[in-house]
């Protein structure tokens, strides 16, 4: 056992941030809102010149080989700089074309040429479409199997609400004639997409706690930073402890998938139900930290807890855990 | 990075269980007095013999010297094994022995750490007192240099196992003139000198673990001090980081059986509200898999922390992370449990106490060894960098 990070992976964190502070810094997240879309193309096709797509998938099918537990440090990266864009779509979309026996497809997926969003069913029959904007394909996942389907399957396409104005979800019918197909006990698609979400929501965590601790040293009142008085101390030390068990257990999820552990279903069940919940009361608290200016749109603090709520449902939300959590063994 | 264990492992993993099945006490452990700590210690010579006391602890000081991976695996099948979290033996193996490896001087050590380790006797921790409970520097017990002794006058409070201890790890002030944190000394105190008195407090469990102890003019030799004179505070804080860092990692690992024996529990007994079964419960369903994703995290929580610090002298704040989820959480379990077993079934749990002694003993949890409010303190301060 070793749960040291390696001088490569901290290599490919800090490339990943270098990367994100350059073409995505929260201007430009901002920017994309007001439809100026130049940070988020840059930073695809930068994202595809680097590899990220393909970052955990085996070099023989055009991957580099790297391992999940690297795709969740670059996860937790997009989650910590709210990056807007179908990365998570992306880059399982590659690697199911990939595995499936879709070459082609894989190199253009890879290539960023071709974006993925997300389907997942909803109880009315027809589906939740994540990232649904320039869609070539979509992603259909459940615990048994993922399939890859062309984004012009889906019909009667409706624009949804969103509560994160960076992140665009339609409705629509699918027809759903899969070319490329992945059972999950060949390659646990749908648990790496769990992971990842729960990487996002630990980047979030983390970023939350960061913010909240900064303007809790430099905002003062009575006289000293706020961070001197307990009240404020004490939340900032909670949101340290979920943020620090999220990522742990974060590691664990990654790593048992990929080692392929008799515990890895429950793992990663814990992993996404403890994420979440650090995402959400960490990106509350930081909203009550800052106080007045908490509730701004200027403040970032609100894209946080909105990014939290939009990722409730993708790859299973804590009630649909429940019941592996319950069940699975330890 | 991997979780997979190596050979060496998983086969130290096969004899702990191999060994623990045939050698775990089969009788059920007393919960107070003498016969407790008889079995406690009968317990602990039991491993001795048998070359398992001290997995972690240096060869040179008689223990296996091995990885503290092994230690975490070790308390993993004792605590499968249905040991208690904590119990008389816990002083000595997880607080004055790691802070007499890291302080101690070559005889203190050599005459000490046996002891310690093959279970011939008990040891309790003299830190707290009436005064100075949070505000553990403002101790006021007072150990003053008379020829070869320090004599000492005053009184401590909440020393779990006084009466039943052979010795203490006292911390007193020497140097009343210094700052607060300074001019205290860390020293070894025999509990049978003359001048010592014992008064047990009977907590709220019924039990009386804790006891109240007055210095009047007790003599104890100045080669008993571990460090140096005046620099208590220094050894009295890695002796703290410990007990943070590692010395609950068999309570950690505990819990988590606790969680996996209610949730057989929950399938076996009807729902409150008149379910065929508990589990069958929306609100015992929910707050049961949120717990087990819990004590799922706190386990990769704790290994990733001890792991991370191998190779450390003593463990980072980030000690206090773990102590404070761990406790919480254990508090959050164990109302639980007693809402679904019902409270004052007198049921035997996973240990030998029942479930209404565990749940009433959970509340001493976020209060023993620094509160989780002075936890909060640690985190903000030391490990997020706030200001004090």
């Amino acid at each position: 056992m070793d749960l040291t990070i390696s001088d490569d992976q901290r290599a490919i964190v800090d490339s990943v941030r270098d990367v994100l502070r350059d073409s995505m810094p929260m201007e430009r997240v901002r920017g994309a809102l007001d439809g100026d879309n130049s940070g988020v193309e840059r930073l695809w096709s930068q994202a595809a010149d680097l590899g990220w797509f393909g970052l955990g998938l085996a070099q023989h099918y055009g991957g580099s080989g790297f391992d999940l537990i690297d795709e969740a440090l670059l996860f937790k990266e997009l989650g910590r700089h709210l990056t807007p864009g179908p990365f998570l779509g992306t880059l399982l979309g590659a690697r199911v074309a990939a595995i499936g026996g879709n070459d082609d497809v894989a190199e253009q997926i890879l290539l960023g040429r071709a974006p993925v969003g997300i389907a997942v069913p909803r109880r009315s029959g027809d589906y939740l479409i994540h990232d649904a904007q320039a869609a070539t394909y979509l992603l259909l996942s459940d615990v048994d199997r993922t399939v890859l389907i062309p984004a012009a399957a889906a019909r009667e396409r409706h624009r949804l609400a969103s509560l994160d104005e960076l992140s665009v979800r339609e409705s629509a019918a699918l027809t759903i004639d899969p070319f490329a197909e992945v059972a999950e006990s060949f390659d646990p698609i749908h648990a790496r997409g769990c992971t990842l979400v729960a990487a996002v929501l630990t980047g979030i965590a983390e970023a939350t706690r960061d913010m909240s601790v900064t303007h809790a040293k430099t905002r003062e009142q009575f006289g000293a930073p706020i961070g001197t008085f307990q009240a404020v101390k004490h939340r900032c030390a909670d949101m340290g402890v979920r943020a620090a068990l999220a990522d742990a257990q974060l590691l664990f999820a990654a790593l048992s998938v990929s080692e392929g552990q008799p515990d890895a279903a429950l793992e990663v069940a814990a992993a996404r139900v403890v994420a979440h919940r650090a995402a959400l009361s960490n990106s509350r608290e930081t909203i009550q930290v800052h106080g007045g200016m908490g509730v701004t749109w200027e403040c970032d603090a609100h894209f946080y807890l909105k990014r939290t709520h939009a990722l409730r449902d993708l790859y299973g939300g804590e009630r649909d855990h429940r019941r592996l959590l319950l069940t699975a063994s330890g | 990075m991997d979780l997979s264990l190596s050979q060496q492992d998983l086969d130290f993993r096969a004899n702990a269980r191999e060994w623990l099945r045939e050698n775990f006490p089969k009788q059920s452990r007393p919960n107070d007095g003498p016969a407790m700590r008889e079995f406690d210690l009968a317990w602990q010579r039991r491993q001795w013999d048998a070359g398992w006391a001290g997995v972690s602890w240096p060869a040179e000081y008689q223990g296996r010297g091995l990885p503290l991976l092994q230690q975490l695996i070790w308390f993993e099948e004792c605590a499968r094994a249905g040991e208690p979290d904590i119990d008389s033996r816990f002083v000595g193996l997880n607080h004055a022995g790691p802070t007499l490896i890291a302080n101690g001087t070559p005889e203190q050590k050599a005459f000490h750490l046996p002891k310690i380790l093959a279970g011939e006797l008990v040891w309790c921790q003299g830190f707290s007192e009436p005064g100075s409970g949070s505000d553990l520097a403002s101790l006021r017990t007072s150990g003053v240099i008379d020829g070869d002794d320090l004599v000492v006058n005053g009184h401590k409070i909440w020393t779990s196992f006084a009466d039943l201890a052979s010795y203490q790890e006292l911390l007193v002030r020497t140097d009343p003139s210094a700052a607060k944190h300074r001019g205290l000394t860390w020293v070894i105190c025999d509990m049978s000198l003359p001048g010592i008195t014992i008064r047990p407090i009977k907590t709220l469990d019924g039990l009386s673990h804790f006891c109240e102890v007055f210095y009047d003019d007790v003599r104890i030799p100045l080669a008993n001090v571990v460090g140096q004179l005046d620099d208590g505070w220094r050894v009295a804080m890695s002796t703290l980081s410990f007990e943070r860092g590692t010395a609950f990692t068999a309570g950690q690992v505990q819990l988590t059986a606790v969680v996996e024996r209610l949730l057989e529990v929950t399938h076996e007994r009807p729902g409150p509200a008149g379910q065929d079964r508990a589990i069958d419960d929306e609100e015992i369903a929910g707050q049961l898999a949120t717990l087990r994703a819990e004590v799922t995290a706190l386990r990769a929580l704790t290994y990733t922390h001890v792991l991370r610090s191998a190779g450390q002298s003593q463990p980072g704040p980030e000690g206090s992370m773990v102590k404070l989820f761990y406790t919480e959480l254990r508090q959050r379990v164990m109302r639980l449990a007693l809402e679904v077993i019902g409270p004052g079934s007198g049921e035997r749990g996973l240990t030998a106490a029942s479930w209404d002694e565990d749940y009433l003993a959970s509340y001493s949890d976020t209060i023993a060894g620094g509160t989780s409010e002075i936890q909060r303190n640690i985190i903000g301060e030391r490990v997020l960098g706030l200001p004090r």
